[in-house]
């Protein structure tokens, strides 16, 4: 087998700047351009057809919020942190349409977009972070939506995100819905790849396996299709690579089922193969049994292998998979509710280790009963769990509430949740965190005004071994739609 | 049957977000009228043409009066505690400025619409009958119980007579064409019955396998980012607040329990760069720093004795290979390839070279697909050629 030298394979070889501009925009460009041409073509072309009708709608959706974290742990542990986010939505809705109700697709739009900073105390340490640096724009969406296009055709084009049989995506790009069956969709998505997983996604370029510095966003090219109108029943398919210069880095197929095979009795099914190394990285079956209106009791087993991308060094690492069964239980008498279940983890990998034991198992009851308070339905009640095993042992007991606390006239009442808890741990080769701690957690949800809404978060923590942990959220929302 | 009448006698009223509460103190019993041979438009003239749940289908007094005439009342007639219990007209004026008093008058009866797009109307004009949504109100003699269709009968109807059954056909929804889930009187929430998107017990761990088959569905109600009333995605997905439904509170300190034990932390968290950031801050990380972690000491120390291991001597109990083999992922949260290629690469010093880390029988199909993983530790031009020869 022909291998090029490793300077013009690897990722972190000196290119020249014009090459590099290249690699940098040029594929992902072509092929994000491609597709959304192709799927944008019908789009525009479409002629009337039978969209929901309704004047265009409007709402801008602000989010202020402030965290502080404050922790001093033992001896050199301690994080402070005091981020500010403020987050911006505008959506725009049947774009076009003028108060008249008019025929043809149905235009949205949405923009979300997010600037945060940490105004904690200056540290080198943190500037070293990539994700602790001070100023952060994350931009979630910023996308156009097109349906009912030819009454077959939905389509989105910009940053959006993707969630399929595979998971969660998040992509510069299009993707389109064909209707062409009575009840199968046929989903075609390209564009570049903007993270693996969804959370926090941006113009980052820390990657989990180390690609820093890769010369060029993935570019994601993938297919399904998805049943609709079938009532308790889905099934969604999928299939999905990610490609960039040095050439494959992602290649799975996915499958996602949920059945109701009996009339109480919902049956749902997960698989995604890596096509890469063919072999199943995560396979998920579970049930749910509904007894009685009140009763329901579940399984579930999921298997997981994780892959990395292909141009990693820890997908052609030794891993083993690992398995996890649950069983949850869940009853409603009256005013009570009562959620027991049990969750076993048997480890594969690590035979013959100290460490190991190869099992580790979490269990929990929680428990709680309705009142009524200021005619609003509150909550209070217990929740126990006990975790051993691999990976150290915590068990604690929380007594929690959710109620009403009713202000002077027809304002809305705040609502409180509060939790009381202690907990004690045992974590293998740290004795010094071991023992007893203790926590009081309080939060306050209020709808101040029409379209406001303020939040609080202060959590208080007691540890033999630190200084008490106190960790601080605000958020102020504002919404107004027109 | 007698199961079946078990059943029925003991199904809780349908009252809820979709049903408000609501007040009939009124004495009817629609059996007997219906025995007369009264039809149901006879009273409830207005479905013919109401459009919206909100419409007043109740007949008027006046249409009451018609066969019950107050003025022909014969002896020991009750009046208008015929229909009113417990009322017993008086002689005050009705208008209270004449005499500081009012009347007092019967108890009203308060009617909330239902939180439904519903219209009698196109439902009478496709054929459908009172009967088949209200079941058995022709059996009633109490007024003030309901005999409103639950979600069961309109499913059914719908999926047999080909009409639509996706949620926005009867549950109102905003401009942005998801349900609208904060009514009057409480939140909209599934209920299992007709979807297993059953929000109670641990939905909110175990909602992924359902969003990954049937994500629409879960769309109808859920835009990916929050809106002022109704949680997102975004809530939790994006980390940026911690649900203490899902983490007890101090997990600062016990994360690393769930983190070893392969719980899905990427479901919400980017993991390097979120372990990371605290880690880094608070010097439990490789990256030097004014509170770098203490690796030698016993307080400060992260992994066992141990865990490196001595390069040529068998792996110990504690060391990493056996972590590394059962959850790699932990590893990478904070180590970087660098840190493996160290020791593991095909060219490392001969002091440090650890042993292979691939498994028995590894090949080199990968090759094929993207070789820049394998040039990271075969750096030696030609090396990977002759392995894969």
């Amino acid at each position: 087998m022909a291998v090029p030298p490793a300077c013009d394979r690897c990722a972190r070889s000196p290119l020249p700047a014009a090459l590099m501009l290249r690699r940098l925009m040029l594929r992902p460009l072509i092929l994000c351009g491609v597709m959304c041409s192709l799927m944008l073509c019908p789009v525009l072309l479409c002629p009337a057809s039978a969209a929901e009708p309704g004047p265009p709608g409007y709402r801008v959706y602000s989010e202020t919020l402030l965290l502080l974290d404050r922790w001093r742990g033992t001896r050199t542990v301690q994080v402070d942190r005091t981020d500010v986010r403020q987050r911006l939505r505008l959506d725009a809705w049947r774009l076009g349409q003028g108060d008249e109700p008019r025929g043809g697709p149905r235009f949205d739009m949405v923009l979300d977009l997010e600037v945060g900073s940490d105004l904690g105390p200056p540290s080198e340490v943190v500037d070293a972070v990539p994700d602790g640096r001070r100023v952060r724009l994350d931009l979630y969406t910023a996308e156009l939506r097109v349906d009912d296009a030819f009454g077959v055709l939905d389509a989105r084009i910009g940053r959006q995100r993707v969630l399929d049989a595979i998971g969660f995506a998040a992509l510069d790009g299009a993707v389109a819905e064909l209707w062409l069956m009575p009840h199968v969709t046929l989903r075609m998505l390209g564009g570049l790849e903007v993270r693996r997983t969804w959370s926090r996604f941006g113009p980052d370029l820390y990657e989990t396996d180390d690609t820093l510095l890769r010369d060029s966003p993935g570019g994601v090219i993938g297919v399904g299709a998805r049943t609709r109108d079938l009532g308790p029943h889905a099934i969604d398919l999928a299939w999905r690579r990610t490609l960039d210069d040095g050439g494959t880095l992602r290649d799975e197929i996915g499958a996602a089922a949920v059945v109701r095979a009996l009339d109480s009795l919902d049956a749902t099914a997960g698989l995604i193969v890596d096509l890469i190394y063919l072999r199943p990285s995560e396979l998920r079956l579970g049930a749910a049994h509904r007894l009685s209106a009140e009763t329901r009791l579940e399984a579930s087993w999921l298997r997981l292998h994780p892959t990395f991308a292909a141009d990693s060094i820890w997908s052609a690492f030794v891993t083993e998979a690992h398995h996890a069964g649950r069983l949850t239980a869940h009853h409603e008498a009256g005013r009570w509710r009562l959620t027991a279940d049990g969750e076993l983890r048997v480890f594969d990998g690590g035979q013959g280790s100290e460490i190991a034991d190869g099992l580790a198992g979490v269990g929990g009851v929680r428990i709680d009963r309705a009142f009524d308070i200021s005619a609003r339905t509150a909550r209070f009640g217990l929740d126990g769990r006990l975790g051993l095993g691999y990976g150290g042992a915590r068990h604690h007991l929380d007594a929690f509430g959710h109620f009403p606390l009713r202000m002077i006239g027809p304002n809305e009442p705040i609502w409180m949740r509060v939790r009381l808890g202690a907990a004690y741990f045992d974590v293998p080769d740290r004795d010094d965190w071991d023992g007893w701690a203790g926590w009081l957690a309080g939060s306050a949800e209020w709808f101040a005004a029409a379209g406001v809404r303020l939040d609080g978060v202060v959590e208080a923590h007691a540890h033999r071994a630190e200084a008490p942990r106190v960790r601080v959220m605000a958020r102020m929302t504002l919404e107004d739609r027109w | 049957m007698i199961a079946l009448w078990f059943v029925v006698l003991l199904a809780p009223p349908p009252v809820g977000p979709v049903y408000p509460a609501d007040s009939t103190p009124l004495t009817f019993d629609h059996a007997r009228h219906a025995a007369l041979g009264l039809s149901c438009g006879r009273c409830h003239a207005a479905a013919d043409t109401s459009v919206r749940p909100g419409d007043r289908l109740l007949p008027d007094e006046a249409l009451c009066f018609e066969c019950h005439d107050p003025r022909a009342r014969p002896p020991g007639d009750p009046g208008c505690a015929t229909c009113h219990p417990g009322y017993r007209p008086t002689t005050l004026p009705a208008d209270p400025r004449r005499t500081g008093l009012a009347r007092p008058l019967p108890a009203p009866v308060v009617l909330r619409p239902a939180a439904l797009t519903f219209g009698h109307r196109p439902h009478l004009a496709r054929g459908a009958t009172c009967d088949d949504c209200h079941r058995g109100v022709a059996q009633s003699t109490d007024a003030a119980e309901r005999f409103l269709p639950d979600m069961a009968t309109c499913v059914d109807c719908h999926a047999r007579n080909n009409a639509s059954i996706a949620c926005a056909t009867c549950h109102p929804t905003g401009p942005d064409g998801r349900l609208e889930t904060r009514l009057p009187a409480g939140p909209l929430m599934p209920r299992g019955r007709f979807h297993p998107a059953d929000h109670r017990g641990r939905f909110a761990q175990d909602h992924g396998a359902l969003a990954r088959a049937d994500g629409a569905y879960c769309a109808e109600c859920h835009a990916p980012a929050d809106t002022l009333t109704r949680p997102g995605c975004a809530r939790c997905h994006a980390s940026a607040v911690k649900p203490l439904s899902l983490h007890p509170a101090d997990y600062v300190r016990t994360h690393g329990i769930d983190a070893r034990r392969a719980t899905d932390c990427v479901g919400c968290h980017r993991q390097q760069t979120f372990c990371l950031d605290c880690h880094t801050r608070s010097g439990v990380s490789m990256v030097p720093g004014p509170t770098t972690f203490d690796r030698t000491g016993s307080d400060g120390r992260f992994h066992p004795p141990g865990f490196v291991g001595v390069t040529g001597e068998p792996a110990g109990p504690a060391h990493h290979r056996h972590a590394a083999r059962r959850n790699l992922r932990e590893c990478t949260s904070c180590h970087r390839e660098s840190d493996c290629v160290t020791c593991h690469a095909a060219d490392a010093a001969l002091g440090l070279r650890a042993p292979s880390p691939h498994p028995p029988g590894f090949d080199c199909a990968t090759l094929d697909r993207n070789a820049r993983g394998c040039l990271k530790c075969h750096r030696e031009p030609g090396a990977l050629e002759a392995l894969c020869r």
